[in-house]
């Protein structure tokens, strides 16, 4: 192994070889997957409300917006998106089914995640379906977790996507946070404010909600139903609201 | 402790500057050295504050830019492209130029190839503080400082292999082969990468799978051959035994090269089980490699110290073998599938990934540095701060090893919910904090211990001279 | 101890030395087992290397047997086709259609009838005005396909439309469409809820 060039060349071959397995067998074999019907219409009895979707669909407006602040903040450092076979990832995401690769084909890029810091969200839309919900726990997580006051989440807040607005006297804005009491104010703010969200918060909370794999494609059947009890956000709202 | 006559002879002529290199060449490896220095400072503040964000996450909650999510990819690209790409091509080129007898190519070129690699990542840096994240692990920097970082790729890579080209040694040192490869390969694998992903963008799960192929590769080809380059220069130098076999390290060298890319896909990955399965068989197969390198490289270190100089230089690589077998044996978990499914996405991985990247490629460029910056600036001195090494070596990567483990019990656990995660973690948050302040501490001193002997040396120069004047050359002058 | 080579221990006198040794054998050993190991184990638990097997599937075989086999009639995936490039703008990905502008196609009372004679006629000459769908009001109009689509498409995407989203119908034939186009060559313009009204379900 003296020769430059022999180096170059097997160093070229080996390159290739993990870039061919690696990079081009996958965008060979599935990158070139479309959009599709789902299959429910036609491979069960029809049950009430089970209409087929063409799916995935692009994000619309808003929640494509949401995913470039979701990208922005870095979310994904503490979120995956990504729901693995193991039986315990389908009890953390209330759905039976795993991700794959048809799931992701309008993310540009898919934040899979790095980590689990916190929950999997690739379900959270489902699971978590209210707005204010949402919003009040971008503003303060660490206000309460799980639905307990005093329960400190590692959560960051992001205060910068929201202002603080004067009440009027004619009456406070229609979209302002509704704050539970273990939310506190800095000082300044107490007295006669209330925390509107900005439009970025509104998109981000969009695109939250527009997360959920509940589709039944071929390569990834739904399990068993989805799951009707909502303990985590059901709590949550709970000790949002009051 | 007695020295063999020739190296007594080398550190004699090291020390009166009449070493291979001429003058000019050391600028860039100097300046490639001490910005690679200041990176290490400069991540490891970063990695301090993202991890002190777990135990206040309220902290600095007016700043967008010190949220979590901003501060973690900005520390671990300094930490990546700042500090261990820098460093590691400096010894990687210094060792080139040394193995083949000759002086490093083009300075001037390198010198600029230093400065624009520098300029893309304090760029890219700040980007990703500032919200420009491109939401693609260990590619986070804006896709514009994407495609410098390629263009500096290729222009120190290109110096590098010139450098080799041009050796007076006809005969190919093993480090040489593990350099070259790194310095051939790096320009390939951003290029593809960013290419693929930025550019040409494929779809949907695709995406993971190209970028667990680019992190693979960049821990195998770059990373790891930089550090391996460095390990089987430094230890069959400083210690007594020499190498104890050239045909096993070529094997092991086509070995890794074969591997590397292949290793990059979890378990969990929403792609199809072929791919999983390979992947997940190829960590396995990797043991093969690094126990080989790590035989070969023990073995070489049999004999003491050549001299005390030395003898620090070989202690960091020691414990950088040490840490490259551990990870390797660590990672065996991502073989087994039922292991991995529970460990994926814990703190488990960052854990193992640290313990290689700082525990073994972080150790042997401390190693080189060792060697390289006296040798270079004409003095005898010594970095230290082994002790301090060692500390935040292990209160980095243990307590994320174990508060991964942790973390995935609590996730098989029915009974748990995400409160009960946070709040299991906090213990080894805490210790990781503590850790990541020693490694703080640690690049600290690095960095300020080579600014001084730097100061001395353009102070000895008589104060006024350009940092190009050698001292050599100004002692003759006198 | 290693057997050191000559030559670099003469002339290479500051830099390092090379030993001979040749690569342990058990390295190499090891090396061939486990690539046959992973050849083994990717061609009996790879998945058959099938795009479509994924996460706690091992087989394509097992993936078809999660979903009992389904014979898909010869009008679903061209009627598809026509529905997601002519219809879906309108009447959306579910057939929900959007309030007060696009009524619904899933479970309509205008699809779900017993033959396709009134829907071949809107499909061909398109509605206006005032229309009750499901008991909610609508007036809005829908263009003619007559030129755009040919008899075998609107047959198939009329098939498609009464048997997706839960409806139930008996498919419609090109001859059935090419019949109404032929009798209704001379309408012209579109039709109302009227007139439809006049004209038999089946
Ligand atoms: C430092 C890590 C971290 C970062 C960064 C982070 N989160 Fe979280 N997140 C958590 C933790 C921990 C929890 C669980 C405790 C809680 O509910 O606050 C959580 C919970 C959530 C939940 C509720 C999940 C559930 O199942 O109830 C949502 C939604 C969420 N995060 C969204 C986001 C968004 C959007 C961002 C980016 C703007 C983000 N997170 C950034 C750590 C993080
Ligand atoms: C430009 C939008 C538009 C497109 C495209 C369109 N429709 Fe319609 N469609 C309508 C509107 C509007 C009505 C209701 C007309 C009215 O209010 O009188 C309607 C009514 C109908 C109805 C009867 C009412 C009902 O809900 O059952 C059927 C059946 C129908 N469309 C089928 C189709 C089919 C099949 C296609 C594709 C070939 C199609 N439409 C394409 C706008 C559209």
């Amino acid at each position: 192994m003296n020769h430059g060039t022999l180096i170059f060349l097997g160093l070229l071959l080996t390159f290739l070889g993990s870039w061919s397995g690696m990079v081009l067998a996958p965008q060979v074999q599935i990158g070139r997957q479309q959009p599709d019907v789902q299959l429910q219409p036609l491979n069960r009895p029809p049950a009430e409300g089970d209409v087929g979707e063409i799916y995935p669909q692009a994000r619309a407006g808003l929640a494509a917006q949401g995913r470039e602040i979701y990208q922005r903040e870095g979310c994904y450092y503490c979120h995956s998106q990504q729901i693995s076979p193991h039986p315990a990832d389908a009890r953390w995401t209330q759905l039976n089914r795993f991700s794959v690769h048809r799931d992701y084909l309008f993310d540009q890029p898919a934040m899979f995640g790095v980590q689990r810091l916190g929950p999997d969200l690739s379900n959270i839309g489902l699971r978590q379906p209210d707005e204010n919900w949402h919003l009040v726990h971008l503003f303060a997580p660490n206000a309460f977790m799980d639905g307990k006051a005093g329960n400190k989440s590692t959560m960051p807040p992001y205060p910068h996507l929201f202002d603080y607005r004067k009440i009027m006297p004619q009456g406070g804005s229609t979209s302002a946070l509704k704050l539970p009491e273990s939310v506190i104010l800095p000082k300044q703010y107490q007295d006669g404010y209330e925390v509107v969200p900005t439009s970025e918060a509104r998109a981000l909370v969009a695109y939250l909600k527009s997360l959920h794999q509940d589709v039944n494609l071929f390569e990834a059947p739904m399990y068993a139903p989805k799951a009707k009890t909502n303990v985590v956000s059901q709590t949550a709202t709970n000790g949002a609201a009051k | 402790m007695p020295a063999s006559p020739s190296i007594q002879a080398e550190v004699a002529r090291e020390v009166s500057g009449k070493s291979n290199e001429d003058s000019a060449a050391k600028i860039p490896l100097l300046l490639l050295s001490v910005f690679g220095a200041a990176w290490f400072v400069a991540s490891a503040f970063l990695f301090f504050l993202s991890a002190m964000k777990m135990h206040g996450p309220n902290l600095g909650a007016a700043f967008p830019f010190l949220s979590y999510g901003r501060l973690q990819p900005a520390a671990m690209n300094a930490f990546l492209y700042g500090f261990l790409s820098q460093a590691g091509a400096a010894l990687g080129i210094w060792i080139l130029a040394r193995t083949g007898k000759t002086k490093v190519a083009l300075p001037a070129v390198l010198a600029f190839g230093g400065v624009l690699w520098n300029g893309t990542v304090l760029v890219g840096t700040f980007g990703i503080l500032a919200g420009y994240n491109t939401g693609l692990p260990w590619l986070e920097m804006p896709a514009g400082a994407q495609a410098m970082l390629f263009v500096a790729s290729i222009v120190i890579s290109v110096c590098g292999l010139l450098t080799i080209a041009s050796r007076t040694e006809r005969t190919l040192y093993p480090a040489a082969w593990f350099i070259i490869g790194a310095l051939l390969t790096l320009p390939w694998m951003l290029g593809t990468a960013s290419w693929t992903l930025l550019g040409q963008t494929v779809r949907g799960a695709v995406q993971l799978s190209v970028n667990g192929w680019f992190i693979n590769s960049m821990t195998w080809l770059w990373f790891g051959f930089l550090g391996l380059g460095a390990l089987f220069y430094i230890i069959p130098k400083t210690s007594k035994t020499g190498l104890h076999s050239r045909s096993s390290a070529s094997f092991a060298f086509w070995t890794l090269a074969i591997l590397a890319g292949w290793g990059g896909v979890h378990s969990g990955a929403p792609l199809p089980r072929w791919i999983i399965t390979i992947s997940e068989s190829v960590n396995l197969i990797f043991l093969v490699p690094i126990a080989l390198v790590v035989h070969n490289l023990w073995n070489s270190t049999d004999g003491e110290a050549v001299s005390e100089k030395e003898s620090l230089s070989l202690r960091y690589a020691r414990f950088a073998l040490t840490a490259l077998i551990s990870y390797a044996l660590l990672s065996v978990s991502f073989y087994l599938r039922s292991r991995n499914l529970t460990l994926q996405l814990t703190l488990f991985s960052p854990g193992i990934t640290f313990m290689l990247l700082f525990g073994f490629v972080g150790f042997s460029i401390l190693a080189g540095y060792n060697l390289m910056l006296p040798a270079l600036l004409g003095r005898t001195f010594s970095l230290g701060g082994i002790a301090v090494s060692l500390v935040a070596l292990f209160m980095t990567s243990i307590p994320l090893i174990l508060g991964g483990l942790k973390q995935a019990s609590i996730w098989g656990d029915e009974s748990k919910t995400s409160a009960d995660v946070v709040k299991g973690l906090v213990p080894y948050m805490g210790m990781s904090t503590l850790g990541f302040l020693t490694l703080l501490v640690l690049s600290v001193l690095v960095l300020l211990r080579i600014v001084r002997e730097l100061k001395t040396v353009v102070l000895e120069d008589c104060g006024c001279a350009t940092w190009a004047s050698d001292s050599s050359e100004s002692k003759e002058k006198q | 101890m290693s057997e050191l080579s000559n030559k670099s221990a003469v002339e290479n006198d500051s830099e390092p030395k090379v030993g001979l040794t040749p690569a342990p054998l058990w390295a190499v050993t090891l090396l061939g087992i486990l690539v046959y190991a992973l050849i083994v184990r990717s061609i009996n638990s790879g998945g058959d290397f099938d795009p479509n097997v994924y996460g706690r599937f091992e087989t394509p075989k097992e993936v078809q047997d999660g979903h009992p086999a389904v014979v898909l009639p010869d009008w679903f995936v061209p009627g598809r086709k026509v529905y997601g490039t002519y219809c879906v703008g309108c009447h959306q990905g579910n057939g929900a259609g959007a309030p007060g502008q696009f009524p619904p196609l899933a479970k309509s009372d205008w699809v779900n009838v017993e033959g396709p004679n009134r829907m071949v006629r809107i499909v061909l000459n398109g509605l206006q005005g005032p229309l009750k769908v499901n008991a909610v009001d609508y007036n809005n109009a829908m263009l003619a396909w007559r030129d755009q689509l040919t008899d075998q498409d609107i047959a198939n995407v009329i098939s498609y439309v009464r048997n997706e989203w839960g409806n139930k119908g008996s498919a419609a034939t090109a001859a059935e469409v090419k019949a109404i186009r032929d009798a209704t060559k001379d309408k012209g313009e579109q039709w109302t809820e009227g007139q439809l009204l006049q004209i038999p379900v089946k």
